[in-house]
């Protein structure tokens, strides 16, 4: 019966799979370095992954002799109105902006906002083909500053944040991934809540609303100031649906992400974000971002 | 020669393209795994030993890619070629059906394998219908590139780049 013991093959099979459940469980959290096997092997692929994202552009250049002039006429109209309305809206939160600025020097609080932080755009060169991970590689790295932590975001909202770097690339792990999770709070109504990946990843879960917060679907949902790896303020994406959790004093709601992230390809890094409350040294275990066990930047 | 594409073009290309070309084409966010896919191939001409031995090997390099959890595409796909591998000598190999029909079982066990995997390793992981969401569009995908690639894959395992020793004159 146990014949297949004497097996020499068992044996190598045997091992195989237990030297690869150590691997996997050794390598299941984000690590500072990469082997030089994984720097290798990611090194082979990116001056290819470039040169296809070159091409790319290239591609998308020469398009443009291919939209008849009725459609770009159209979208310049579109884009001229979309520039008016913004410049009105512009004009009002400026205004705002002075006023926080003055109370906020009254009040000696340090102005942490996006405008005031460096960026370093950067260019989507390739997609985790696997469905098990969301993530990107942009084409900067290290050469430029990048560290791990930092936050990714684009002018229409937050992308994720770098989770490892080589000197010429670095990988970045977006919020839809479902080992990612954001300390968010809802825009109009100041509803804390924790952003979390789902499986599909295309869309997001706010969950930990309280039950009788008041959050409606429509509402935008944004990072909050308690995140630990985001400035605040930066637009995650707007409620879908609402569902009450089973058995909990807490909803949950669907969001959409603001930015479409089968489609990004230019990113900005952002490079000198400082968390305030890392400062105060109130980052503890208690932080929604704990579960991925990373600092501050 | 056949080494050279069998163990580096091969792989090498089927990540590239995975990661550039075909992830701007995919199924509600499913792309093919153009890797798997060549394992199984590989499995079926080969057996399941040396299946296992590619499976690995592949499995490997995708984990180093990635820079996580390194071993679980290495355990998944190498025992799922060990699997189709199995069926060697009990199928006609010049039929494409057959290609396409051991990638469809192999993507179904490649997933429970991730999948087990996933939640011994994942402390997070909760299983939900969109698992299977990814699953079902992953298993279209596949199967669908199987049938092109498979008639090239036996043909050139017959009399071309990847030709056996055993087809030999």
């Amino acid at each position: 019966m146990f014949r297949f013991l004497k097996n020499r093959y068992f044996w190598i099979m045997f091992a195989v799979i237990v030297i690869s459940l150590i691997a996997v469980s050794q390598t299941s959290a984000e690590r500072d370095d990469l082997t030089i096997a994984e720097e290798m092997v990611r090194k082979a692929y990116t001056p290819l992954q470039r040169g296809v994202s070159i091409f790319r552009g290239h591609l998308k250049k020469m398009e443009v002799l291919f939209v008849s002039k009725q459609s770009l006429i159209a979208d310049v109209e579109r884009l001229e109105g979309e520039l008016a309305a913004l410049h009105l809206e512009n004009q009002g939160l400026r205004e705002y902006r002075h006023e926080s600025r003055r109370l906020k020097e009254l009040l000696e609080f340090r102005d942490h906002n996006l405008t005031n932080m460096r960026m370093i755009p950067a260019q989507v060169i390739a997609r985790n083909p696997n469905t098990w991970y969301n993530t990107v590689t942009i084409d900067q790295g290290s050469d430029k500053g990048i560290t791990r932590n930092m936050p990714v975001i684009t002018p229409r909202g937050l992308v994720g944040r770098v989770s490892s770097v080589s000197s010429d690339h670095a990988v970045v792990t977006l919020i839809t991934d479902r080992e990612a999770a954001v300390g968010a709070m809802v825009q109009e109504t100041r509803v804390p809540g924790i952003i979390v990946g789902t499986v599909n990843g295309k869309q997001l879960k706010l969950s930990q609303i309280p039950f009788y917060s008041e959050v409606q679907e429509g509402n935008r949902v944004v990072t909050s100031r308690f995140s630990v790896l985001y400035p605040a303020g930066i637009l995650i994406g707007t409620i879908a649906e609402i569902s009450a959790e089973s058995e909990a004093l807490t909803k949950t709601a669907t969001v959409i992400p603001a930015v479409d992230l089968d489609q990004i390809e230019e990113v900005l890094v952002v490079t000198n974000y400082m968390n305030p409350a890392s400062e105060w040294g109130t980052l503890d275990s208690g932080d929604p971002e704990s579960r991925n066990e990373v600092p501050a930047p | 020669m056949r080494y050279a594409v069998l163990f580096f073009i091969i792989p090498f290309l089927s990540l590239f393209l995975e990661s550039t070309l075909f992830g701007r084409f995919t199924l509600r966010g499913v792309g093919p795994d153009l890797m798997l896919i060549f394992v199984v191939f590989y499995a079926i001409i080969n057996g399941s030993r040396r299946g296992f031995s590619y499976g690995l090997f592949c499995g490997l390099l995708e984990d180093l890619y990635f820079g996580r959890f390194i071993g679980m595409n290495v355990l998944s796909k190498g025992l799922t070629a060990f699997v189709i591998g199995k069926f060697e000598d009990n199928v006609f190999k010049d039929n494409f059906l057959v290609g396409f029909a051991g990638v469809v079982m192999a993507t179904f066990l490649n997933f429970l394998l991730m999948l087990v995997i996933g939640l011994i390793s994942m402390p997070h992981l909760v299983m939900d219908g969109y698992m299977l969401v990814d699953l079902s569009g992953q298993l279209f995908y596949n199967g669908l590139l199987s049938i092109p690639f498979y008639i090239w894959y036996y043909r050139s395992a017959r009399s071309g780049l990847l030709r056996e020793p055993r087809y030999r004159g």
